[in-house]
């Protein structure tokens, strides 16, 4: 029979390593150093995971990151309110935020499409986008699908296209000065603001 | 291109080998099982990344490993304007490669570093064997002359697999039909841009091949290559590939929702060989066969020669053994001086008698050892 690791321990590493990127052996080393620290180290850690989900939310209306309610963007009336520049993840958002070339308002998806790993347009908020665009249609008169520029966030934006096109309004694609291949979260500002500045219409 | 220097350490049976070579035909003999294939292989995973024999890393990694830390394959590369250093290194699970000491973010980004074709045993069934060998054929080829093939390739490969998926697994889905067309607006896109560069390169090497095959095959017979494109409308029209692609997954679109699979595009090609008009695959006897693979090898070492100005290394890999003595005679006559040529062999005397050697190596259990 095999020897195994505690119970506590086992639980921590079996956790550890249901994370994107921890392997059981990536994992097996965090669990050892927690338990090397002190163990006020471990207690902090826990009490940030624990307050993750209290204290984060998602915006009820873009999906963007927010402590309650309305994210900082929507609530703020001096934004835009006439573009929506459609994201894979709050990260992106998060880019595009930092690089300050964005004045109007987001819509987070959440995912992109990708049978292989089985996510399908009901995974994504994109019932939430529609309904959005569908219910404010004098206001909003643009929407920027500013998905990756790779295989998967291609086919999400030619996919959101086709479902936005028959509203009438200006679509256009993120993506002039992006290498294709690459991911928003990773691009550089000036990247960001050139990609911006040099989008098409769809 | 010219590799002036090889170093091997902890690949299969090569435990350390560290030679020089120059320029022209280099021999490398010894008897079965000693290592010569082994040396190539990994010479050739510095040209395309992976091995010509697996899939399977771990098989690349020594039996016995006491003291095993990494494997590493090192090679100091002239070119045309300079010189490279490649460096690929690995054990179980990660693989990193440098040029010139800075490491590479992709491994397709080593591709078109160091050209070669190369040319193994199982490559003589090319042409009574399946199309995805000859597709393989062409890819190795294009991803070496062709960075935007490249790219091609893998976005494509990787919407192929995404469309596949949602055919299989998601049919009863409503918006099954708007998310296909996204898929198949990429597979176009990528697609269109493979089909188009393979019609270009087989029109090319048709040609070249053509000039050579009778000296071959000692009759004189012409030989043609032609393209059979998926969908087929691309053979009359290639720079009208991508509307022709887009056209057929539209009209198939039904029927592959009901197979669960993507049935036209460039994973569906092929290409023949027609023997004074005939199907070689039907019609040709074994030896018209081999001498339709040779003329094609070396129509590709020229095609890549004129692709990028600098001649690709030929790696040839135990053919004296698989031809009968015109075809082998007709190889060696084909050789260039200017070409640094590898060659493996069971004997000394098949080669180093018949052609000028400027390296004469002795592979012996894994140790290489020069002789000239
Ligand atoms: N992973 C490995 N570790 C150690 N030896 C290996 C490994 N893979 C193959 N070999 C050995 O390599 C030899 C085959 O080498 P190869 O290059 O194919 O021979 P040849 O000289 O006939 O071309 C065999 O002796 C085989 O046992
Ligand atoms: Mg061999
Ligand atoms: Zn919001």
């Amino acid at each position: 029979m095999k020897t195994g690791y505690p119970q506590a321990l086992e639980r921590l590493i079996r956790e550890l390593s249901r994370l994107p990127t921890i392997g059981r052996r990536s994992a097996q080393r965090l669990a050892f150093h927690l338990l090397k620290s002190p163990p006020s180290d471990a207690r902090q850690l826990a009490d940030a995971i624990a307050a993750l989900h209290s204290g984060v939310r998602f915006c009820s209306q873009c999906f963007y990151l927010t402590e309650s309610g309305l994210c900082a963007v929507c609530s703020d009336p001096s934004r835009d309110q006439r573009v929506i520049c459609v994201v894979e993840e709050p990260q992106d958002a998060a880019a595009l935020e930092k690089s300050g070339s964005y004045s109007g308002l987001y819509h987070v998806l959440l995912g992109r499409l990708s049978p292989l790993q089985g996510v399908t347009p009901e995974d994504l908020r994109i019932k939430e986008l529609m309904a959005r665009l569908e219910t404010q249609p004098r206001i909003v008169n643009e929407v920027i699908l500013a998905t990756n520029p790779n295989v998967d966030g291609d086919a999400t934006a030619l996919y959101l296209h086709r479902l936005i096109e028959p509203l009438g309004l200006r679509v256009t694609r993120l993506g002039l000065g992006l290498s294709t291949g690459s991911s928003l979260d990773s691009s550089d500002e000036l990247t960001l603001q050139r990609a911006f500045e040099g989008r098409r219409s769809l | 291109m010219i590799v002036r220097e090889l170093q091997i350490i902890n690949f299969r049976n090569l435990r350390s080998v560290r030679s020089e070579f120059g320029p022209g035909i280099n021999l490398i003999y010894g008897a079965n099982a000693q290592g010569k294939t082994n040396l190539l292989e990994a010479l050739s995973l510095l040209v395309t990344a992976r091995s010509f024999r697996t899939s399977a890393e771990r098989e690349l990694i020594p039996w016995v490993r006491d003291g095993y830390e990494a494997t590493l394959i090192r090679a100091r590369v002239e070119r045309l304007g300079g010189e490279d250093r490649l460096l690929m290194t690995f054990n179980q699970g990660e693989k990193h490669v440098f040029v010139n000491g800075t490491p590479l973010a992709r491994l397709g980004d080593l591709l078109g570093r160091l050209n070669a074709v190369i040319f193994t045993p199982p490559d003589l069934g090319l042409v009574s064997g399946g199309p995805a060998g000859r597709r393989r054929f062409l890819d190795i080829g294009l991803s070496q002359t062709s960075r935007p093939y490249l790219v091609h390739l893998q976005h494509y490969d990787l919407a192929l697999r995404q469309a596949n998926a949602l055919l299989k697994q998601h049919q009863r889905r409503p918006s099954l039909r708007d998310e296909l067309a996204a898929w198949h607006d990429k597979l176009a896109a990528h697609g269109g841009a493979l089909l188009q560069a393979r019609a270009a390169m087989i029109s090319e090497l048709s040609a070249l091949a053509g000039q050579t095959y009778a000296a071959i095959a000692g009759v004189e017979e012409p030989l043609r290559l032609e393209y059979l494109p998926s969908p087929s409308a691309v053979q009359a029209q290639p720079d009208a590939a991508e509307a022709a692609l887009r056209e057929a997954l539209e009209r198939c679109a039904d029927d592959d929702m009901r197979r669960g699979a993507i049935s036209s595009g460039p994973h569906r090609d092929d290409f023949r060989f027609l023997v004074a008009g005939r199907d070689a695959r039907d019609f040709g006897s074994q030896g018209q066969q081999r001498s339709c693979v040779l003329a094609l090898k070396l129509a590709e070492m020229r095609r890549m020669t004129s692709r990028t100005g600098d001649p690709p290394l030929l790696l040839l890999d135990d053919l004296m053994s698989e031809l009968d003595e015109s075809r082998q005679r007709a190889l060696l006559a084909s050789l260039d001086p200017c070409v640094q040529t590898f060659i493996t062999a069971t004997e000394r005397s098949l080669v180093a008698p018949l052609v000028e050697c400027r390296g004469i190596y002795l592979m012996d259990d894994g140790q290489l050892t020069r002789e000239l």
